[in-house]
């Protein structure tokens, strides 16, 4: 039971991270980011493969970052003025067509065989407590990309990433080059989430392409959506509802002796009609946007009056 | 300050504007009117860089800003307002202004890291001039409020108000007056000579003829596209191509249906 | 490849496509968003004819007209159950729930059915020889059945009353409401159209390949690479935009300059490509008119 519990704290953590990183893209700047599983992707084999070799693991994992980083470029370059939809295809498209690439280059990564025996970065240190020391490292960089991503909220960049985010004429108009906000965006979002995948790997010991299917961006979707995009907060608690409804049911799997398959398609049901649920119910989320109120001293208050109906940017249209 | 020049637009098959020009001069408050779909807001999108231009050249200060995206006209120092109002909903008043400053060193995310403390120093600057702006235009007491949540007529004092914020010294205003009552016109109009009296040069489209002739001492009319008058605005008022223009459009909009 | 080859190719492809397309293009015209879910439609109808022919034993044809009614049906009730209270939310906020809706009816196909690969047991079919081309059978009515069913809507379109309300909707949704059209019948209608009609074209990939619950979302890029391709909110986009696609896609994997061919296994990163060309060229598509 111990074990299930930091199992899924871990998970919660890792997603919980990823979850930020989408909110950044989607919650803050309004773009529609579908193909988050990609940067997860890059992080996590670009790790995987650097720590394999013998390359410390904080470069693997800056590594990872980097190349995501040029990933999210790739993506913003072309859609930078395209509305939220053609966002959304062609951010799915160029991730599937990176796993693509992974899938079919065996002699980059083993291809569909993924890679296995990922070696964890200081086992050796902690042996059979491993786990609770991966729990705490994870928690430790979700502090910070939490403190991190709510600085950077709260600053003029933050201002400026919500301002184009329903009014980017009006951003245009006050001297802002709204393209680079927007790819500024696109890689912080991208690195963080890149960080979640590495984490994720050095954790599971076992990725594939079939690991970072687009489901996953769904999955992170969902999150943003059921726990409250905008919302720092809101998003990591969406993160642990939706890992909680995922790990519980594969333990339901034990007491109903249902065939896995079937347990699998019924936890994407189950998601799927969460998604839609919150979307026509409480688009807000659990815990919508709050205002910012500035105070005088420069710093900032959160506030208590929550926003009425204010959801999901997508698009400055 | 601003010259305009032989500008072309057209839409697909619609020439929306026909070779127009005109002038604004430092320190003056210009004003541009016309009937509706005459092109005023098309010429102001031109002008800002909102729209490329088919033909023709668009100079600030000596300097072409022709081919120039809309933010680094900005940058040079011409900043414009919307006919429809852009209101980021999710934002405060406050916030509304602050985005409006210029060259503020927190908006590169590695400075808001690497040099806080001074990226803080700059943001509080900024709040003390903004409430000096919102005392301004009278809405430094919905400061904290979501802009969502204000009336029309505050939501274009707003708009002026970011104007200022960013300190540009040509600022275009797209119907500061639309849809706003006459009490609060008259304040705008106040304001509007307020910050004309410290220097700043302006240009507006209007609809009101009582704005016109109270703030403007130069006139533009725009029809289908193309100058047709220029002056003063009490001789362009008078000017039997406007009145024509402006009766014209009104009887080919009866005869469309539409009054 | 022989050049009759090639075309038939071409046109079976672009039939599978278009079908769906059209469905996209529908819910993007009337409704104004991209829905993600067209193409689990697509599954939905492929899996109910399974279920009826195979499962109950009724007449595949009966079968496929029987399901593709239900999938139409469907159709409409999730717009009543779902879409009806975002008529005021954003484009982006339907289509996030279409993604829901989407992930929701693939998996519940999978729940029902099972996720192992299926087919209508139709047996091996025997090519036969024209003009040059190898062709089966299953192929031949696949394109007969898209031509039949495009035209068909053709004709709907500007023959009947319902076909002119649909259109006067999509041009000018106040006129329309304005001249008496109960616009949310129209709408109502449409998403039968809509759903039906990736039914039809769920079950003629059903004909051709075999079924599992991803059938349709596999699809989900090739189709809107289609749509925007042909010009989004267009139906004849939508067919001209596929049949450039599927001949994109089948001359783009038969040339081979000097030994260098385009990798077969990159077949999907294909429509990628296309996407991008399109958004960069003439993001608008080919017939392309309603841009918001």
């Amino acid at each position: 039971m111990f074990a299930f519990l930091i199992h899924f704290l871990v998970m919660t953590g890792i997603f919980a991270i990823v979850a930020l990183s989408l909110n950044f893209q989607v919650g803050l700047t309004g773009l529609s980011n579908f193909g988050q599983a990609a940067f997860m992707m890059i992080g996590a084999y670009t790790s995987a493969l650097m720590y394999t070799a013998g390359i410390p693991f904080i470069f693997g994992v800056l590594a990872g970052m980097v190349i995501s980083s040029l990933f999210a470029l790739i993506i913003a370059l072309p859609s930078s003025n395209l509305r939220a939809d053609y966002w959304a295809i062609v951010s799915i498209a160029a991730a599937e067509s990176l796993r693509l690439f992974v899938n079919n280059e065996k002699w980059l990564a083993e291809g569909p065989f993924g890679l296995r025996g990922i070696p964890r970065p200081l086992s050796s240190l902690f042996g059979d407590n491993y786990a609770v020391f991966y729990l705490f490292f994870v928690l430790a960089c979700l502090g910070l990309v939490y403190f991190a991503l709510e600085r950077l909220n709260k600053s003029p960049f933050g201002r400026v990433l919500r301002g184009l985010r329903e009014t980017e004429d009006l951003m245009e108009a006050l001297g802002k080059n709204v393209f680079r906000f927007k790819a500024i965006a696109m890689i912080i979002g991208g690195l963080v989430a890149a960080l979640g995948g590495s984490l994720y790997a050095h954790y599971i010991t076992f990725i594939s392409p079939e690991t970072f299917a687009p489901e996953v961006t769904f999955l992170v979707w969902t999150m943003i959506i059921v726990g409250g995009s905008g919302n720092a907060k809101g998003v990591m608690v969406g993160a642990l509802v939706i890992t909680l409804l995922n790990t519980s049911t594969r333990l339901l799997k034990d007491f109903l002796y249902l065939p896995t398959s079937l347990v699998a398609a019924l936890r994407t049901l189950s998601i799927g009609l969460l998604t839609i649920v919150f979307v026509v119910v409480r688009p807000q989320g659990i815990l919508p946007e709050r205002k910012h109120v500035v105070s005088y001293s420069g710093g900032e208050e959160g506030s208590e009056t929550t926003m009425p109906g204010r959801a999901l940017g997508g698009g400055g249209r | 300050m601003l010259d305009v020049r032989n500008i072309d637009k057209a839409f697909g098959g619609l020439q929306a504007l026909r070779d127009v020009s005109l002038t604004v001069e430092e320190g003056t408050i210009t004003g541009l009117i016309g009937p509706n779909g005459s092109g005023k807001t098309t010429l102001f999108n031109v002008i800002t860089g909102f729209y490329e231009k088919d033909r023709g050249t668009v100079t600030l200060r000596g300097r072409s800003i022709g081919d120039l995206p809309p933010h680094s006209i900005a940058d040079r120092g011409m900043v414009r307002s919307f006919q429809i109002p852009q209101v980021p909903r999710g934002m405060t008043v406050m916030e509304n202004m602050l985005v409006a400053g210029q060259g503020l060193a927190g908006e590169n995310p590695i400075a808001v890291f690497l040099r806080g403390s001074a990226v803080r120093r700059q943001d509080q600057e900024m709040v003390g001039r903004a409430e000096v702006l919102l005392d301004r235009v009278g809405l430094l007491k919905q400061r904290d409020e979501l802009t969502g949540s204000l009336s029309g007529g505050q939501v274009k004092l707003l708009a002026i108000a970011q104007t200022l914020m960013t300190d540009a010294d040509l600022i275009l205003l797209d119907e500061p007056t639309a849809g706003v009552d006459l009490a609060l016109t008259d304040q705008i109009m106040d304001l509007l000579k307020d910050i004309h009296s410290e220097g700043k040069t302006m240009m507006l489209v209007e609809h009101k003829m009582r704005v016109i002739s109270g703030v403007c001492e130069y006139v533009y009319v725009l029809d289908a596209g193309e100058v047709i008058a220029s002056g003063e605005p009490a001789a362009v008022q008078s000017d039997q191509r406007v009145i024509e223009a402006y009766l014209g459009a009104e009887e080919s909009q009866k005869a469309r249906g539409w009054r | 490849m022989q050049v009759t080859q090639l075309i038939f190719n071409i046109l079976t492809r672009a039939s599978e496509l278009a079908l769906i397309g059209i469905s996209l293009t529908l819910v993007y015209d009337l409704l104004d968003f991209a829905s993600f879910a067209q193409n689990s439609f697509a599954t939905l109808g492929a899996y109910f004819v399974l279920f009826l022919s195979v499962g109950l034993g009724m007449n595949l044809i009966v079968a496929a007209v029987l399901a593709v009614i239900i999938t139409g049906v469907l159709g409409m009730l999730t717009d009543r159950a779902i879409f009806r209270f975002l008529r005021q939310s954003s484009a982006f906020i339907r289509m996030v729930a279409s993604i829901g809706l989407a992930q929701g009816i693939r998996s519940l196909v999978q729940v029902l059915w099972g996720g192992q690969i299926q087919d209508y047991g139709l047996g091996i079919q025997e090519p036969l020889t024209i003009l040059g081309a190898t062709v089966t059978p299953i192929r031949i009515l696949i394109v007969v059945v898209a031509a039949v069913a495009m035209l068909g809507f053709h004709l709907f379109l500007h023959r009947t009353n319902l076909g002119r309300s649909i259109r006067a909707t999509s041009d000018n949704r106040e006129l329309a409401e304005a001249t008496g059209i109960d616009t949310e019948r129209v709408v109502l209608y449409v998403w039968f159209l809509a759903c039906a009609f990736a039914a039809i074209g769920g079950i003629l990939i059903g004909l051709e390949t075999q079924l599992r619950p991803s059938m349709g979302q596999v699809l989900l890029l090739a189709t809107f690479c289609v749509v925007i391709l042909g010009g989004i909110g267009n139906v004849y986009g939508a067919m001209v935009g596929s049949l450039i696609f599927a001949a994109a896609e089948n001359i783009g994997l038969a040339i081979n300059i000097g030994g260098f061919q385009f990798p077969v296994r990159y077949k999907p990163a294909l429509a990628f490509i296309v996407l991008i060309l399109t958004l960069l060229i003439r993001p608008t598509g080919v017939l392309g008119r309603k841009e918001s």
